[in-house]
């Protein structure tokens, strides 16, 4: 699997709270609660979308695991899909 | 090479200002009513204006806000409650609440509105002092318990002086408590009347308002507090709950009380902001075409000045707000001022400040 990366024409902003993803193309900026702003965190391009899953699992305490793999891995393909996820 | 025409946006909300009266002297009030106590003299006849609404559907229009003045002095009041939800629109109030009884509440539950009542703090001492009317206190408790007798809620919004600064953490319970399910509270800066109390030292420093805001409980039971702040000087905990919390000035409209149409309610005040009698002229005519509507969709945001035009918000913060940006410099495109003070005092987020590519000279 193919690992990824943010899309270096993004700027990533994060403190404990959450994140931002700004497009200096077209000013929209993208609020990421905390979980979100975790992933895009590790959007590094030393991973691939399996092990970015696997340490959000390892990072919150989540009631239904099941549940928050499927919630993290649709936020990435989301990212792929907008190309605001690439690979590395 | 012919230049495609800008495209008008919608007008997807009227600020209607029904009347120019109101029945408190607010010290720190930006419009400056006329006081009286029982009835609007200041307004014009809904007869007159509702046909300016059904025009305005035609460009788009989704939703009325209704403010004032006190929306409850003008006499046709409850008749545009009636007529505005008939005409398929949303429709948003703010009051001080010191007029609703058992018909006013049962009129703001039929026309299911979305409303706010000022409060600025937990004692008559507080909010009578900012208010400026005693015994302003105890009619809005009783307005907002003719509204939980009608199972309505609805938003309290406080408005943050030197006086109630201590107590402004305790306000989100003391709200919930009587009916409410948010609480705003709204800087005073320097507008309108409130240039007094800052002569007086009645305003907070934005550092003062910094470490209020600070202070500010997290409520965990679905109570949400929203401090009227730039964004960007709100900690990202705050957005991420309740969004960047754009004023939308490029779909909203005025409609001041004498039937002009004007930017915000500003246009009462500043004569280049006031675009016109509604009912000499078309809304139509007024919303794509005016030259200050058409300068401000050219502008803003990627035209944005100082701080504004390299903050991460620019897009979705659109300069906070142009008109107060325009009463005190004179440019609806400058520097929101408390985000410039805030720069100048090395309080402004470095994480937030970035290089746009879109923009506009």
């Amino acid at each position: 699997m193919s690992k990824l990366k943010l899309n270096p024409d993004l700027v990533f902003r994060e403190d404990n709270d959450g994140g931002l993803i700004f497009d200096p193309a077209t000013g929209d900026v993208q609020v990421l609660n905390e979980t979100a702003a975790f992933i895009c965190s590790l959007l590094d391009g030393t991973r691939t979308a399996e092990e970015i899953v696997a340490e959000v699992l390892e990072e919150f305490e989540v009631e239904d695991p099941a549940a928050a793999k499927a919630d993290a891995t649709q936020f990435i393909e989301g990212l792929r899909t907008r190309s605001m996820a690439v690979e590395a | 090479m012919a230049t495609e025409p800008r495209r008008v946006p919608r007008l997807d909300t009227i600020y209607f200002y029904v009347t120019g009266s109101c029945n408190l002297r607010c010290r720190h009030c930006w419009i400056d009513p006329v006081t009286e106590s029982h009835r609007s003299t200041l307004h014009l006849p809904w007869r007159e204006l509702k046909p300016v609404f059904e025009g305005a559907k035609a460009l788009g229009l989704r939703s009325v806000k209704l403010t004032g003045g006190e929306p409850f002095l003008h006499p046709d009041i409850l008749e545009i409650l009636a007529d505005l939800p008939a005409m398929g629109l949303g429709v948003r109030m703010e009051t001080n609440g010191t007029l609703i009884g058992e018909r006013e509440a049962k009129a703001l539950k039929a026309a299911n509105v979305n409303f706010s009542i000022s409060l600025d703090g937990p004692t008559p001492e507080i909010h009578d002092d900012l208010r400026n009317v005693p015994g302003s206190f105890e009619k809005t408790l009783k307005g907002m318990a003719a509204c939980r007798a009608e199972g309505l809620r609805f938003q309290v919004i406080c408005s943050l002086y030197r006086r109630n600064a201590e107590l402004l953490p305790g306000m989100a319970a003391f709200a919930e408590s009587h009916g409410a399910t948010s609480l705003k509270v709204n800087v005073i800066t320097s507008m309108g009347r409130s240039d007094e109390m800052r002569e007086h030292g009645e305003l907070l420093s934005l550092p003062e308002v910094l470490e209020v805001r600070s202070r500010m409980p997290v409520p965990e039971n679905g109570f949400r507090i929203f401090f009227d702040l730039p964004p960007a000087l709100l900690p990202l905990r705050d957005i991420v709950r309740n969004g960047v919390g754009t004023c939308g000035i490029l779909g909203i409209l005025g409609i001041l009380h004498n039937g002009h149409a004007g930017l915000c309610g500003v246009g009462e005040h500043i004569p280049e902001l006031d675009f016109g009698d509604l009912r000499r002229v078309s809304i139509k005519e007024v919303w794509e075409t005016h030259p200050t509507l058409v300068t401000l969709r050219e502008k803003v945001p990627a035209g944005l000045q100082g701080i504004c035009g390299r903050c991460i918000f620019r897009n979705a913060c659109l300069g906070k707000c142009v008109a107060n940006t325009f009463h005190a410099i004179g440019e609806l495109y400058g520097a929101f001022g408390t985000c410039t003070e805030a720069e100048e005092l090395g309080l402004f987020p470095e994480k937030y400040v970035v290089e746009h590519r879109n923009v506009v000279a």
